[in-house]
């Protein structure tokens, strides 16, 4: 699920960035260190979509960094169990398949896939496949999955997804 | 034992109690404790236990996929399909161990034994019959009284086959739409293990559709109905004895002549096809069983609604002078002319002069009221 939230993060620059750019600078800092991270209560920072606030810098004693206190918005995406996501497959081996929902890992196991998809490791590349060979999923292709379970770790979260259950599978 | 089965039952919150303080002839007091089942609770626990059944088959399934599915032969470590991401090798596509670096067999042992999705769908399967019970019965509600039955005295119960027949329920009421009432619970004490709840017990389900499908008294003329009922009166005594027997009063002379006033009035308000209609009453007394069912059921309501019923003979009179009736209706001049104020329509009127209009309206002011009578 994605949120628009308010967050606040620490910037924390060096000496040499002192100058006309400043701010520039730490608002790109900000996009850099931020977007594309993973914390476990809020998940995947997507976007930052408007800076709110830079507090005045302080300056660390002994070194010459400058602290910048942030707030600003992101869109962030938080997986929850039962949920319905599209995804890209990446990997496909016998045991089941790897997929990518955005920034997040997802492993749906082969005793998760419909019994008429079949693994055919003859093909090229390796694919889950029906009899009639009607419904082919290989890599690359989209999918729709139901999360059954997330991993939430500090830094990452990892999903298990399921394709048993109505309006689920093949998408492309 | 029996003790021990009801109260599972009450803590299934299948049948409900109610505690009664009895005193005894030795003025002692005794608890009694009365059990019913509420059948809208009881539907609402069937299904809360069979939604509690839908869940735990998705439970379980949710449970085999976060199981620990993989098995490490040279360590002897076990992961879980959570952990499968650390375990995959993005360049050979294959999943190694975290330690030994070996590939990680699936941990057959905890596998499904088969597709728990069947196991739901064989769920469905198997209680359809009772979803199906479940959808016919969604829109039945039932009285108060007989969700909720007052506790009766013990020799109430011990009479069998008595409420059966006195609370047979009336055709059209609310009552039949209920399973089958009172009747039917109270049967249920008396013979063990008959409670059949059946919608469409003694037929009385039908019968009100069939009521509802040719009111008779949409059809037919009231006045037509009312020597149906007497024709039919005449040829059943029994019933005849029994109509009477209420009606046996100082004033019934006089209340019969008040009912003779408002048949004529009502038979000379009616359409004049339906006035020929009336003479062939006869035949229409040997209707079916159903008919003459549902005539009698008006029989009831017209008897409150005219009074004491006036008996055969005064009925046949009441047939015979019908031709006689027009007589009593007052008459108006449109444009000269004398017409029947049953008669007069819009377009009479219009031809109406001032005057005749204003008389018109007086004599059919008196008309009405006479009617109301």
């Amino acid at each position: 699920m994605f949120y628009h939230i308010s967050l606040e993060h620490e910037i924390l620059l060096h000496p040499r960035y002192f100058g006309p750019q400043l701010m520039d600078t730490v608002r790109q800092m900000l996009f850099t260190e931020v977007e594309g991270t993973c914390t476990g209560k809020y998940g995947f920072v997507i976007a930052v979509t408007t800076i709110d606030h830079i507090g005045s810098g302080m300056i660390q004693a002994g070194r010459g960094f400058v602290l910048y206190p942030i707030k600003y918005k992101a869109i962030v995406f938080r997986p929850f169990k039962g949920e319905v996501l599209d995804a890209v497959v990446t990997q496909i081996n016998k045991i089941g398949l790897f997929c990518e929902i955005g920034p997040m890992q997802c492993f749906i196991s082969r005793h998760s896939i419909p019994q008429d998809l079949e693994f055919d490791p003859n093909s090229n590349p390796p694919c889950y496949k029906s009899r009639d060979e009607e419904v082919v999923i290989q890599q690359d292709d989209e999918i729709r999955v139901k999360i059954v379970g997330t991993r939430v770790d500090a830094t990452d979260i990892f999903a298990i997804g399921t394709l048993m259950d109505d309006y689920l599978g093949l998408t492309s | 034992m029996l003790r021990q089965r009801i109260n599972t039952l009450r803590a299934d919150k299948f049948i409900q109690a109610r505690m009664k303080m009895v005193t005894l002839e030795d003025n002692k007091t005794q608890k009694e404790q009365y059990y019913f089942i509420d059948y809208k609770s009881f539907v609402n626990v069937v299904k809360y236990k069979l939604d509690h059944i839908r869940k735990k088959l998705e439970m379980k399934e949710r449970d085999q996929t976060s199981r620990a599915s993989f098995i490490c032969h040279y360590c002897q470590r076990s992961y879980t399909d959570l952990e499968a991401d650390q375990l995959l090798d993005i360049t050979t596509g294959q999943l190694l161990c975290i330690i030994c670096k070996q590939e990680v067999q699936e941990d057959m042992s905890g596998m499904p034994r088969h597709d728990t999705r069947m196991l739901l769908s064989k769920f469905n399967e198997q209680m359809e019959p009772l979803f199906n019970l479940l959808r016919e019965v969604e829109n039945i509600k039932l009285a108060a009284k007989f969700s909720e039955p007052q506790p009766k005295d013990f020799s109430d119960f011990k009479k069998p086959g008595q409420a059966r027949t006195t609370k047979a329920p009336l055709p059209g009421s609310d009552s039949s739409r209920a399973w089958s009432g009172d009747a039917t619970k109270k049967s249920g004490f008396q013979v063990e293990g008959s409670i059949d709840v059946n919608i469409n017990a003694d037929g009385v389900g039908e019968e009100t559709v069939l009521a509802k499908e040719k009111p008779i008294w949409l059809s037919d003329a009231t006045s037509l109905i009312t020597t149906n009922i007497t024709t039919s009166e005449t040829s059943n005594p029994q019933m005849n004895e029994a109509k009477t027997a209420p009606s046996v009063s100082s004033n019934q002379q006089q209340a019969a002549a008040g009912a003779d006033d408002v048949m004529m009035l009502l038979q000379a308000h009616e359409r004049k096809s339906k006035k020929g209609a009336g003479h062939n009453s006869d035949s229409e007394s040997e209707d079916s069983a159903d008919e003459s069912a549902n005539k009698r059921a008006i029989n009831t309501t017209s008897t409150t609604a005219f009074g004491p019923e006036p008996r055969g003979t005064d009925e046949i009179e009441l047939i015979d002078s019908d031709d006689d009736d027009d007589d009593s209706i007052p008459q108006v001049s449109v444009a000269g002319e004398k017409v029947a104020i049953t008669e007069v329509d819009n377009h009479l009127i219009a031809k109406m002069t001032l005057e005749e209009k204003n008389s018109y309206m007086l004599i059919y002011q008196d008309y009405i009221g006479s009617l109301d009578d």
